[in-house]
């Protein structure tokens, strides 16, 4: 399977995620894309859904999951993905994601990003689970790497996974800059050194957002202003990438907006230089 | 099942099952094993950093409570934080659709010892949330007075305590009582203990055979075409 082309893939500059909290915001300051969970679409009522279709209609779109399932060793939710491709085909996505995790077991819902044990075996599995994902989908397909809070003693290390799923399916990476922040902190790994060992190649879209300490450890919150250190990693990423888009998180506290405002402003000079 | 899916099972367990959690902490490997674990699947799981494994749990049950609050703010403000654990422990696993887990929480409540008002409370936000999701789900149009529609109060009918109701008999059988505030005005409801099952037949279209009185002279029908005109407002996104 080819790895995937970023190049080849419409560059959206700085985008947001779509919360219909801050419509009038988008209105405003008009950011480049959205991305758009599906979830919101599909357990809302008909006149919500449409009011996100409206709300985004002429701004590209790319849709984000969290539902997929994407590394379970019982195998993707296949249903969901088709449901999915639906949505990506209504809002004509460029392109879409999900997380390289697992949310649940049969029988199990965790109802949480929950880390993956990187071993040769769940290779195989998740492999297959994304190239059965990619057929049902229609439209590239990145995974994203998660903020982890517990990591597997004796595993192979992510920047190793993602090469092996990145050359075997040719799905490409949605890179989440406060993630990998937030696991340097948390389980001691060398931002630095990560992003230097994965396939930068393939890296289409990243996210940023901030996150809070909370617990003693940092956690992936989307509620707070973005860390200067998320900033510093993105700008790294540009430089030695040919990333085609760059997302603000931001789920709650949105407040003060003209924070947010920067903040995206800060994005498209960041998203300036990758043009 | 595969080391991988044992392994992901495992894991599943101590993130949310509080019994799972306390025993792999007394003996991971013996824990591990009998998740049909072995080499390095075993070594894995039973290496695991234990604050860490805590730290997650103590996260999810967190989450769960929000979730939780979101659908039914008014009965989560009267249960306790032990409770809310009680009933963790019981289902350590979410159900997937947030509107199931809401009706399971308020089938719980009836059962728990709680405060007097929480089970109907839970009966009733549950049935709005319900109701919400079944409008979402037939693709209906919103009836047209529903953003003006909202649940002023939720409160107990204590009148008739006392009056036919045997000594002892616990408040949280009493009727519950719903102030709607409608373009009409606030208008009151009184909810016997089949109000659940009102709000489910309304969603079905079977309001003239819903069992709700209002405290007036209006019909069943009536009284569940406005619950589902405040489960519209009540829910309606934005």
């Amino acid at each position: 399977m080819p790895r995937i082309h970023p190049s080849s893939l419409p560059f959206l500059g700085a985008g947001m995620g779509y919360r219909r909290a801050i419509a009038p915001f988008y209105r405003r300051h008009r950011p480049s894309f959205f991305e758009v969970m599906p979830e919101h679409l599909a357990f809302a009522s008909p006149e919500a859904a449409r009011s996100v279709q409206q709300d985004v209609a002429g701004t590209p779109v790319v849709t984000h999951s969290v539902s997929l399932n994407v590394g379970a060793a019982a195998g993707a939710d296949m249903a969901w993905a088709r449901r999915m491709a639906a949505w990506g085909r209504r809002l004509n996505a460029s392109w879409a994601t999900d997380h390289l995790c697992y949310i649940g077991a049969p029988g199990q819902a965790i109802g949480q990003l929950t880390p993956l044990a990187y071993t040769e075996e769940l290779l195989e599995v998740v492999t297959r689970n994304v190239r059965a994902i990619q057929a049902a989908l229609g439209v590239p397909f990145l995974l994203e790497n998660i903020s982890q809070y517990f990591a597997y003693p004796g595993a192979m290390g992510e920047p190793e996974f993602l090469h092996g799923l990145t050359s075997g399916t040719g799905c490409g990476i949605l890179l989440d800059v406060t993630n990998v922040r937030n696991n340097a902190a948390n389980l001691g790994w060398d931002a630095k050194r990560y992003l230097d060992a994965i396939p930068l190649e393939s890296v289409v879209q990243m996210h940023i957002a901030g996150s809070e300490r909370i617990g003693g450890k940092l956690l992936d919150t989307h509620g707070a202003p973005i860390h200067r250190e998320s900033w510093r990693l993105a700008r790294q990423v540009v430089a030695s990438s040919r990333v085609r888009a760059l997302l603000i998180e931001r789920d709650q506290t949105f407040g003060p907006l003209p924070q947010l405002a920067r903040e995206l402003e800060q994005a498209r000079t960041i998203m300036e230089a990758a043009r | 099942m595969s080391q991988a899916q044992a392994l992901q099972a495992a894991v599943a367990a101590l993130c949310m099952d509080e019994g799972a959690l306390d025993a792999w902490a007394a003996d991971p490997a013996g824990f591990a094993r009998r998740w049909g674990l072995a080499g390095p699947g075993l070594r894995m799981l039973s290496g695991l950093h234990a604050q860490d494994v805590a730290y997650v749990a103590a996260q999810r049950r967190i989450d769960r409570s929000s979730q939780l609050c979101g659908l039914l703010p008014e009965t989560m403000a009267r249960i306790s934080a032990a409770q809310a654990r009680s009933y963790f422990k019981a289902h350590p696993y979410p159900r997937a659709d947030a509107v199931q887990e809401a009706a399971r929480f308020a089938k719980w409540c009836q059962r728990a010892v709680l405060d007097c008002m929480a089970p109907d409370l839970a009966r009733l936000e549950s049935a709005l949330a319900t109701l919400g999701r079944g409008r979402a789900r037939r693709g209906g149009r919103r009836p047209g007075l529903a953003r003006a529609v909202v649940v002023l109060e939720l409160r107990h009918d204590v009148s008739g305590y006392g009056r036919g109701a045997r000594k002892g008999h616990a408040l949280h059988r009493a009727t519950c009582l719903a102030l709607v505030r409608t373009p009409a005005g606030v208008e009151r409801y009184r909810l016997t203990g089949a109000d659940r099952e009102l709000a489910l037949r309304a969603r079905d279209g079977q309001e003239a055979q819903a069992g709700a009185r209002h405290s007036g002279k209006v019909t069943g029908a009536h009284a569940a075409a406005r619950l589902r005109l405040a489960a519209a407002g009540i829910l309606a996104p934005g």
